[in-house]
């Protein structure tokens, strides 16, 4: 039996189009008057192009995946499906059945993995990651991959039309944006590297803080109606107390012995959570220097969020090779969970597909 | 020692009036939980796999709906107390047989004590027109795993395999026209003979490689589609129609609560004996074809 398991790649899909928070407020009917870049810090967000939908995103992201791995889909024990969104088509189709995963299968060679699709909001990929890490522990299974094509955007074309009050149910849907993620989850036996702790849970009794369904207006659509505030009064709590627990007496309860990353809502909401977690820790768990901070170009992508920063924060070398991270998990349900990880050379590997030359020019010039 | 099941609890709805995913699976998870011998505390993880459900939700899962409603450690904030993992597992009709593989894997690795598996699916005729029928037999359908116990019955090797290539044979969407959301359901005129096929494909693959042969098996547990499939099946399969446990309907179709039924059907009327051997083949969209044994 295994010991655990480790990121073996990681490939995510941005797409080019980019929608500036002021021009997605301009297009409301109803202008609301709100300071949402202020707010939010939100800047813009990535939007899919033209007749690119959730399975193009992931697609795309799985194609990278398999571009910086080693392993070909065939060697593939499990795929699951974790995005949120399901739109797939002209006249917002959303796909039932197949399933996600089983339609990928036709993609790429998965017909012999166990396949399914497994959504749990915005905490989808961690809960997934949770489900093959018990797969590759129990011995069942030897790796995996985990993909999630989040087309968020849909919602905040949706919000223009319908945002009607100062303080409206819709405005998270602003916050949005459109990505891909794949990762393969591969067995190590290694106690240095990979997911040293790993959980997720949830406190179902919050459960109708956020909804998303489809629009029972004319325009028809994709909705979220969010009580923003109690959402984030409810998780921010829950976090800081739940992060605070799980690092006490361990390494991680130090800001300068590894990387925090929590899900991408808002710059003030990761402010006041990072401030929250060392409060009630009693030391400096998150400090400006280790949080990694991705919203203001990304938006919210959901249950790519995590992923999306590490690409992002790989890419510029910010996170590298053998560096620990702190991921924290929240999502409506409510979701909660952390992780404690160690990179191995994936920051490496990821750069020189990325940028070819590009790790030889660095050790030149140092 | 295997996974087995603890429980199980089931509810057919025949009445004409509307009903919902959620009052589904409380009539048919509320009396499992009662009749299990774990505690709703001891419900480590709570997996929803009906794929047509209430609002059709995307988020949140509707799974942390149904561990409100069932209240299953839904208000431990201090993460030292027992806690619940929800989510939804969406695969079609494999999603039952796929999240026992799952809650096996998560007692297997010491993550969870039992799990608790729900089914409820429903089309909301409140939100979209009426398109071609779903043919669903509208049914609650709930089951608790665990390990407890020190004899070797339970649960043995899982297997799944997809034949993609047939994958145009079923498809189901919501689109949004003139006005209002339309439910599809796709089907070639001849799914049953293409489910057919798949699990005779992936059958023989499936004993090849666990050395098994029919004649290991006391009953077969097939997908509860309709009675022309189970009867489709038997001719395959060459068995003995008294081996096939068969609780289909006529024309509805049990979907994700096939599994669950046909189970319930062999220990609630005493027909399976301590140590008799069963087949389960599921069949779903994709086209996929799921098999694994359970020791009773």
């Amino acid at each position: 039996m295994v010991r655990g398991s480790v990121i073996e790649s990681l490939g995510v899909y941005i797409p080019e189009g980019r929608l500036t928070t002021k021009e997605l407020l301009e297009g409301c009917r109803n202008k609301p008057n709100i300071d949402l870049e202020g707010i939010t810090g939100i800047k813009e967000r990535p939007v899919v192009g033209e007749n690119e939908y959730v399975l193009d995103l992931s697609r795309k992201a799985v194609s990278k995946c398999f571009e910086i791995s080693r392993y070909s889909p065939e060697d593939m024990d499990m795929v699951i499906c974790a995005n949120i969104s399901r739109y797939n088509g002209p006249d917002y189709k959303a796909n039932f059945e197949p399933s996600n995963a089983a339609i990928l299968a036709k993609d790429f060679d998965f017909s012999n993995a166990i396949l399914f699709d497994e959504p749990n909001a915005c905490a989808g990929m961690f809960t997934a990651i949770y489900v093959m890490d018990s797969f590759i522990r129990a011995g069942i299974i030897r790796r995996g991959i985990i993909i999630s094509g989040e087309y968020l955007t849909c919602l905040s074309r949706t919000a223009q039309k319908e945002i009607s009050q100062p303080i409206d149910p819709q405005f998270a849907s602003m916050t949005v944006g459109d990505s891909g993620a794949a990762l393969i989850l591969d067995g190590t036996n290694s106690k240095d590297i990979g997911f040293h702790d790993l959980d997720v849970f949830t406190i179902a009794k919050h459960c109708d803080l956020c909804i998303g369904t489809w629009s029972k207006q004319e325009h028809g659509g994709f909705v979220m109606y969010t009580d923003s505030v109690r959402i984030h009064s409810v998780a921010i709590g829950l976090t800081a107390e739940h992060v605070a627990r799980n690092v006490k007496g361990t390494k991680w309860e130090q800001s300068s012995n590894h990387h925090y990353i929590m899900h991408q809502t808002a710059v003030r909401a990761i402010e006041t959570t990072t401030n929250s977690i060392n409060s009630s820790a009693g030391t400096e768990v998150c400090s400006p220097d280790n949080t990694i901070v991705n919203v203001i170009h990304r938006g919210n992508s959901a249950s790519t969020a995590h992923f999306v920063a590490l690409w992002d924060h790989i890419k510029n070398r910010t996170i590298r090779k053998g560096e620990n991270i702190l991921f924290a998990v929240q999502s409506s349900g409510i979701n909660l969970g952390v992780a404690k990880y160690t990179l191995d050379d994936l920051p490496e590997r990821i750069l020189a597909i990325e940028e070819p030359g590009s790790l030889e020019r660095v050790a030149n010039a140092s | 020692m295997s996974v087995k099941i603890s429980a199980i609890g089931r509810f057919e709805y025949n009445s004409g009036s509307s009903t919902s995913s959620l009052e589904l699976i409380r009539k048919a998870a509320r009396p499992c939980i009662e009749r299990s011998e774990y505690s709703k505390e001891d419900i480590g993880v709570l997996i929803n796999v009906s794929v047509y459900r209430d609002n059709y939700f995307c988020e949140p899962a509707f799974a942390s709906f149904v561990q409100n409603d069932l209240g299953i450690n839904h208000d431990k904030e201090d993460s030292s107390e027992p806690k619940t993992l929800s989510f939804d597992l969406l695969n079609g009709a494999m999603g039952f047989l796929n999240a026992c593989q799952v809650v096996d894997a998560m007692i297997d690795s010491g993550r969870v004590k039992a799990g608790l598996i729900v089914s409820g699916d429903v089309i909301d005729y409140e939100m979209n027109e009426r398109s071609e029928d779903s043919r669903f037999q509208l049914s609650g359908a709930a089951m608790i795993l665990g390990r407890n116990g020190t004899d070797d019955s339970g649960f043995g090797m899982f297997y799944f395999r997809t034949f993609a290539e047939l994958q145009d044979a079923y498809e189901s969407y919501i689109s949004f026209n003139n006005k209002r959301l339309t439910m599809m359901f796709r089907r070639s005129p001849d799914i049953e003979r293409i489910y057919l096929d798949a699990v005779s494909r992936g059958l023989k693959e499936f004993l090849a490689k666990e050395k098994l042969n029919m004649d290991d098996f006391d009953w077969i547990i097939p997908q509860q589609i309709s009675q022309g499939f189970i009867s489709g099946l038997c001719e395959l399969l060459a068995v003995d129609s008294s081996k096939v446990v068969n609780v289909a309907k006529k024309d509805s179709d049990l979907f994700n609560a096939s599994l669950p039924c046909a189970l319930a059907h062999l220990f609630d009327n005493d027909l399976a004996k301590k140590g008799d051997n069963a087949l389960i083949i599921g069949v779903a969209s994709g086209i996929q074809v799921g098999c694994t044994t359970y020791r009773f």
